[in-house]
């Protein structure tokens, strides 16, 4: 099966939009903001993994990373929220 | 091949599938719920008030959608979108027509549990991005939840991950070929899974983030018309999603005794067939108890659940 895209071109974007995510997690102003541009950035780092063919570096970076870390960061904010009140 | 992969990914068990099922599951759910405490339930919209729940999305879609003056605009209205669209993706790992789902690729079974949490982050963002208190309690109760609960789902999972000796979810039914998971010490874990699955659908007794009597409804108060349906929707996918993951992890999936030539009918039968059991037992919980505190849920959650699936992922490992 011929695929409709080169793998090549697709390999070049995600490695892109992982740029441009992290562009945002440490430039945005707003800390919500920065922090959907380090899960968007994870998540392109994953699939950028699994192209490379590391399936379980691609799941595990997604587990900790978008899942695990980003929840903490949160757990972070909400306490800070919290503080600020 | 492109366009039947295309096609399955639409229709069937792809997303219009996932969303008719979701709804259906929603009617069964209100229905049980209702016999559960002696009412009829749906009832009007057509036979025994099975379009309830399509009607009702239906209506949400055509009312007025207002984005409030004082919302983070970009996030409150992208919020929606994106929580159905995980939800959806959730909905694609799971194996309706076979040993395996749309999705599937080794280490798959993390991915599919991350994407919850993701979702559980889509839904404090959903709450921050409102400027109601409501919406903020609601979701900083989400968060709470979340980190309580998080541990034994994973825990659960990790311990069919150790017994089948997969981490995908494929290998994790055809490892259930000859006998279900739940028939040994994997049904603690099993119990702790539906524990936590009641926890992240944010039902009784954890409906905390959305506490009716207490703070309207949670994170998602601010939210009408097209956004709501949406919402609703992702609710209702969530839920097919969890019990179709119980059924699959914990009862065999869609495996069972197969006529030859028949596998493309039964292979979705017996999966329903198994996610139903669960949905069951999620409705009676549901209606068995009654909404815990906040504290009391997390110390709960913390004092007795972690522990105990910590004790099952430690005789899943002896006993293996």
């Amino acid at each position: 099966m011929e695929p409709i895209i080169e793998p090549m071109v697709i390999h070049i974007l995600v490695v892109a939009a992982v740029i441009i995510a992290a562009l945002i997690a440490t430039e945005a102003k707003d800390i919500l903001r920065a922090l959907i541009g380090f899960i968007l950035m994870s998540v392109f780092l994953s699939i950028a993994f699994y192209i490379l063919g590391a399936p379980y570096v691609s799941v595990f970076q997604l587990a900790i990373y978008a899942g695990a870390i980003a929840v903490l960061f949160v757990t972070a904010l909400h306490t800070m929220r919290r503080a600020k009140r | 091949m492109w366009l039947l992969y295309l096609l399955s990914l639409l229709l069937f068990p792809g997303f219009i599938f996932l969303i008719f099922v979701a709804l259906f599951y929603e009617w069964i759910d209100r229905k049980l719920y209702a016999r559960f405490q002696n009412r009829v339930g749906p009832w009007v919209t057509g036979p025994s008030g099975i379009l309830q729940p399509l009607a009702d999305f239906i209506k949400l879609l055509s009312k007025e959608d207002i984005t409030p003056e004082g919302a983070d605009k970009p996030l409150f209205r992208s919020v929606p979108v994106f929580a159905l669209a995980i939800a959806l993706t959730c909905g694609l790992f799971l194996p309706i027509t076979g040993v395996r789902g749309l999705i599937s690729f080794e280490g798959d079974l993390i991915v599919a549990i991350t994407l919850m949490t993701i979702l559980s982050i889509t839904i404090f963002y959903a709450g921050l991005s409102s400027p109601s208190r409501f919406s903020i309690v609601g979701a900083e109760r989400t968060m709470l939840q979340l980190l309580s609960y998080e541990i034994p789902l994973m825990l659960s999972i990790a311990g069919v991950a150790v017994s089948t000796g997969s981490l995908s979810i494929a290998g994790a039914v055809v490892a259930q070929k000859t006998r279900w998971l739940i028939m040994g010490p994997n049904i603690l874990g099993f119990v702790i899974f539906i524990l936590a699955a009641q926890a992240e659908l944010e039902r009784i007794p954890f409906d905390i983030p959305e506490a009716e009597t207490e703070i309207v409804a949670g994170w998602l108060t601010e939210f009408s018309g097209r956004k709501l349906a949406l919402l609703r929707l992702t609710e209702d996918v969530e839920l097919f999603y969890l019990s179709g993951l119980a059924a699959t992890l914990f009862l065999g999936g869609p495996l069972g005794p197969v006529i030859p030539g028949l596998e493309w009918l039964l292979h979705p039968i017996y999966f329903l067939v198994k996610s139903f059991i669960v949905l069951f037992l999620l409705s009676m919980l549901k209606s068995l108890f009654a909404r815990l505190r906040i504290d009391e849920a997390v110390s709960f959650l913390w004092k007795y659940v972690v522990p105990l699936s910590v004790l099952q992922f430690l005789l899943v490992r002896v006993v293996v």
